[in-house]
This record gives C-alpha cells, sequence and structure tokens, in this order.
C-alpha cells in the first residue's frame, strides 16, 4: 500500500440554498499517483477537490494531508495552499490580470520566490504549455484553450506538490490535449500527485493510475481503470461509457480472436498491434 | 472605447518603456499649455497625430475618431468664450440684437476662443497618444513607478480586467437573446433588456466570488503581488521623444 498524501473522512457539504453537493463521502488520494476523477455534471467534483485546500470546509467529518488534520488555522492554510494547487474549470475566473505573463507570476510571488526564480520558473511553464508565445497578447483577446493553458501554467509554476485540475483538457483541441496529459505525466515523475477530474472516458483509461467515480457527492467505485471501466452498473449510473480500446479488446477475448493478453491494451497503438 | 483596446495591444510603439512614453506625452502636454502660443498648439497637434499615424502605425480614421470624441464638449465651451453679450457694438464683428443688449463676436473673443480650442486639442493629443500607444497595464507600472498607492493600482487592474469579463458576459446573453427572437420588437426589447441587465449583475457578482476563491487558492493574502515582463529602455525611440520636444521648444 502506497502513502496516502490526502485523505477524506466521511465528509459532508451543503451550499447556501440548501444543494447538499457532498454526501458522506470518504477517498484516500495516494501519493505520487495520476488519479482521475470522474462522474455525471453535478456530482461534486468541483466541490470536492475546493474541500483540499481548504476552500471550502467541509460541515460534518474531516480532511488530512499528509497524515495531519486539517484545522483552518491560517498558517496551516497558507502551507496548505502552497502544496496543493488547483486549476479552475472555468479559466475566467482564475485570471485575474490582462496581462498573462502578470498571471502567471501571481503564484510564485506569493511564495516569496526572488525574482530570477520566478522569471525562469515562468518562462519554464509557458513554453511548456505553449503559452509563452501568448505573452503579449491581453488576457481578454484569448481563445478559451488558450485561457485554459494559461491557468494551468499559473498552477504549473507554484510547483505544487499535489495539482487538481478541474476538467484540463475541456475545450482544448485533440494536439493540446495530449499535450496537457503528457505534460502532466512529466509533472508526476518527480513524486508529484495529479488528480483531474474529466468527462473523457478514453483520455483517462489511458492516462490514470487510478480512477473515482462519483454520483450525487459519494464516491461509487474506485480502483484502477481496467476494473472500474468494466463495472456496467456504475458506469452507467455516472453517465459514462466504457472506453473504446477496452470495449473491443473484452469483445476481441469473449471472441477468442486474442487471448487475454498480460498487459491490457490502454492506447489505439496497443490495441492495433493486437488486431 | 473598447475597440481601440486592440489598436493599443498592436501598435509599432508598444515596446517602447512606457515611462518614456509618459514623460514624454506629460512633458509634451506641459509644454503645450505653458507656452502662449496657438502656432506651437498646432504644431504639438501635428506633430503627436504625425507619431501616432505613422511611427505607431494605428489607423488613420481610429486617430481622427478618437479626436472627435471630446470635439462636441469644445465645441460647447468654446462657443461661450467666443459670444459676447453687451451693449455696445464697438468692437462686435457680427452681432444680433436682442432687447437692449446685443449678442456678438468680437475679433478678441474669436481668438481667445481659438487659442483655448488648439490648447485644449494639443493636450488632448498628447493624453491620446499615450492612451493609444501604452497599454493600461504599463501605465499602472508606470504609476507604480510614482508610488502610487497599491490599492488605487491593484483596483485599477481588476477593473481593466472586469471590464472585459463584464462586456463578454453582456455580449453572450445579448447574442443568446437576440438568436432567440428576444429584440424582435419593441416590448420584447424592453423585457429582454431587463433580463439581460437583471443576470449581468447575478452573474458578476458569482463571477467577483469565484474569482476571490481561485485567487485565495494561489495563496492571496493581502495583496496582489504580480511581476512584469521586463521593460527595456531604448536609447532610439528616447532620442526621437528628446528632439521632438527640444523642436517644439526651439519653435516657441
Ligand atoms: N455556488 C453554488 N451554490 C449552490 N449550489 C451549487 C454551487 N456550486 C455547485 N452547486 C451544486 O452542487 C452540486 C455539485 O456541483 P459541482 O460543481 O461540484 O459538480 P461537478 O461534478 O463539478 O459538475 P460538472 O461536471 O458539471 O462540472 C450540483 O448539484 C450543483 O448544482
Ligand atoms: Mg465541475
Amino acid at each position: 500500500m502506497s502513502e496516502i498524501i490526502l485523505e477524506a473522512r466521511n465528509i459532508d457539504f451543503s451550499y447556501m440554498d440548501g444543494t447538499k453537493a457532498i454526501n458522506n463521502l470518504s477517498i484516500r488520494i495516494p501519493k505520487g499517483k495520476k488519479v482521475a476523477v470522474l462522474g455525471n455534471n453535478g456530482a461534486g467534483k468541483t466541490t470536492l477537490f475546493l474541500h483540499f485546500n481548504g476552500v471550502h470546509r467541509p460541515q460534518k467529518g474531516e480532511i488530512l494531508y499528509k497524515g495531519e488534520l486539517v484545522n483552518y488555522k491560517k498558517n496551516q492554510l497558507r502551507e496548505l495552499r502552497k502544496n496543493i494547487g488547483i486549476v479552475f474549470q472555468d479559466p475566467d475566473n482564475q485570471l485575474f490580470s490582462a496581462s498573462v505573463y502578470q498571471d502567471v507570476s501571481f503564484g510564485p510571488n506569493n511564495l516569496g520566490w526572488g525574482e530570477e526564480k520566478i522569471r525562469n520558473k515562468i518562462e519554464e511553464v509557458m513554453k511548456q504549455t505553449g503559452t509563452w508565445e501568448l505573452r503579449d497578447k491581453p488576457t481578454h483577446a484569448l481563445s478559451h484553450g488558450q485561457k485554459k493553458r494559461v491557468a494551468i501554467a499559473g498552477v504549473l509554476a507554484m510547483e505544487p506538490e499535489v495539482i487538481f485540475l478541474d476538467e484540463p483538457t475541456a475545450g482544448l483541441d485533440p494536439m493540446y490535449s495530449n499535450n496537457i496529459m503528457q505534460l502532466l505525466d512529466e509533472f508526476n515523475q518527480g513524486e508529484r500527485t495529479v488528480i483531474v477530474s474529466s468527462h473523457n472516458i478514453d483520455e483517462v483509461y489511458a492516462w490514470a493510475d487510478y480512477v473515482l467515480i462519483m454520483h450525487s457527492g459519494q464516491i461509487i467505485s474506485e480502483g484502477v481503470p481496467e476494473d472500474v471501466f468494466r463495472n456496467q452498473e456504475t458506469i452507467q449510473k455516472a453517465n459514462l461509457i466504457k472506453p473504446w480500446v477496452l470495449e473491443i479488446y473484452d469483445y476481441l477475448v469473449e471472441k477468442n480472436r486474442s487471448g487475454p493478453g498480460i498487459v491490457i491494451p490502454k492506447t489505439r497503438e496497443d490495441i492495433m498491434k493486437i488486431l | 472605447m473598447f475597440y481601440v483596446d486592440q489598436y493599443v495591444y498592436t501598435n509599432q510603439l508598444r515596446k517602447i518603456h512606457p515611462l518614456e512614453k509618459f514623460l514624454f506625452s506629460i512633458i509634451t502636454m506641459i509644454i503645450g499649455l505653458v507656452v502662449n502660443n496657438p502656432a506651437i498648439n498646432v504644431l504639438i497637434i501635428v506633430l503627436m497625430l504625425g507619431v501616432l499615424i505613422f511611427w505607431a502605425r494605428i489607423p488613420v480614421f481610429v486617430v481622427f475618431k478618437m479626436m472627435m470624441i471630446p470635439a462636441g464638449f469644445l465645441a460647447l465651451g468654446v462657443i461661450t468664450i467666443a459670444v459676447n453679450f453687451t451693449t455696445d457694438t464697438n468692437e462686435m464683428v457680427l452681432f444680433i440684437p436682442i432687447g437692449g443688449y446685443y449678442l456678438g463676436f468680437t475679433i478678441q473673443s474669436m481668438f481667445l476662443a481659438l487659442t483655448t480650442l488648439l490648447r485644449s486639442l494639443s493636450s488632448v493629443s498628447c493624453l491620446f497618444f499615450l492612451a493609444l500607444t501604452t497599454p493600461m497595464l504599463d501605465i499602472i507600472y508606470v504609476l507604480q513607478i510614482f508610488r502610487t498607492p497599491a490599492i488605487i493600482t491593484e483596483l485599477m487592474l481588476l477593473i481593466y480586467r472586469f471590464i472585459f469579463i463584464f462586456m463578454e458576459t453582456a455580449f453572450n446573453i445579448y447574442t443568446a437573446q437576440s438568436s432567440r427572437w428576444g429584440y424582435s420588437n419593441f416590448r420584447g426589447s424592453i423585457n429582454s433588456f431587463g433580463i439581460l441587465f437583471a443576470n449581468l449583475w447575478g452573474k458578476s457578482f458569482i463571477k467577483s466570488q469565484e474569482l476571490f476563491i481561485s485567487l485565495l487558492s494561489r495563496g492571496y493574502e493581502k495583496e496582489l503581488k504580480v511581476i512584469n515582463q521586463n521593460y527595456y529602455f531604448s536609447f532610439g525611440s528616447f532620442f526621437i521623444f528628446v528632439i521632438i520636444d527640444i523642436f517644439i521648444l526651439i519653435a516657441a
């Protein structure tokens, strides 16, 4: 069993209008893994993410970071927000400056780094996210996908230990979706934990080490992707469908056209090798 | 106003250090106000518009449209200076009698009106030079150099960004409504506009809350700490600005 970096124990959360967004939910997020959270619209993914860096406080239950109880004292919150980054679903809610460069510099500045280090880091992440060319443009002149990439750059620049990305590839073209997922892979290499929410099952299936399925504020299924996605009942409940690669593979096995391989195919290329 | 914004970001003087442009604009404006010579004001207007059109490469029609913005306001002010209301017609060039009084122009009043007009226009052209070549954030940067309190510069930063979010939201609602015939007749228009207006406030409120949440999660505490891209002083442009001002002073 790998180390658990974040944990939620029986948390409840309702919005002010009475909507119960999280309902007695418990999860344990393993350190250094690539985790995906799936679920229908309104399942509570965004709300859950906001619990992990102290923006929302559970009305019942508790949050633990590295085994330590989050107590919402100022110093601890600061520490938490330094180590846990969130990329928001709507980039317009995150980009506060009309200058792309300024916006990316905001997080690192709050960490109190030296100017030289900040400038180098900004250049690095902006090049990685393909936003360096946009640095002279005002934020309001960017396309949605471009804004999204700037928002991702702004959080990556803080080098958080854990990074949550709320639908990072929604609205991105296929090339940049791939790029971002690869970037998250790289980011994950250095022992960092990456958690994404997504509606793109095929992407998640190929990318994630661990999958959580949410429905009505609860986790209804979790585990390695191939197990979770084979459970018809839960994935239907969460308005999902089986990833096509897995679907075809299972079909082939069933029809005896392919022996059950030791490695289950994850991508287009994998399945083509079998065929 | 908003469509001007795009020219600001693409003009040829964009990369010049904002402090250079700021000082050039302010110093030239002061010269135009201090020197009491309408010819110099004409010279300043010509030079500023020339710089905007030929150096910054802002389309002629944009420059003139901008210059037309204060025109109505100036015309009103100038006419009240030019028109006299007196009992004797001695110096009047043109007048109409009203009761026992005369309403008309004198040579002096017309000259005064003209000099006032030219002076105002020369100041306006200096300000527009700054407004059309220097993006808002660069102007904020200059204000920071002059030690403007952080609360003011931060507010300017957020307001500037929010103007566009606000506009975009309004525009999106409008499009959504009009594509469903929301503005097809007068009654419908009034109704749709009411809905637009009400929603705009609600949405703006939620947006600002969400923005605050996202700032918090990136470690916001008391200050919006950001750094700008490096600006570079360039001697070339500095030299040209100085030459222009010296030229105006010599002419004066
Ligand atoms: N500010 C709010 N006030 C009241 N209710 C809210 C608010 N934000 C979300 N909710 C409600 O809480 C529930 C969970 O919302 P949440 O945004 O967490 O869903 P989600 O899983 O992220 O959905 P999506 O896939 O559409 O992003 C929904 O029923 C939603 O209507
Ligand atoms: Mg969401």
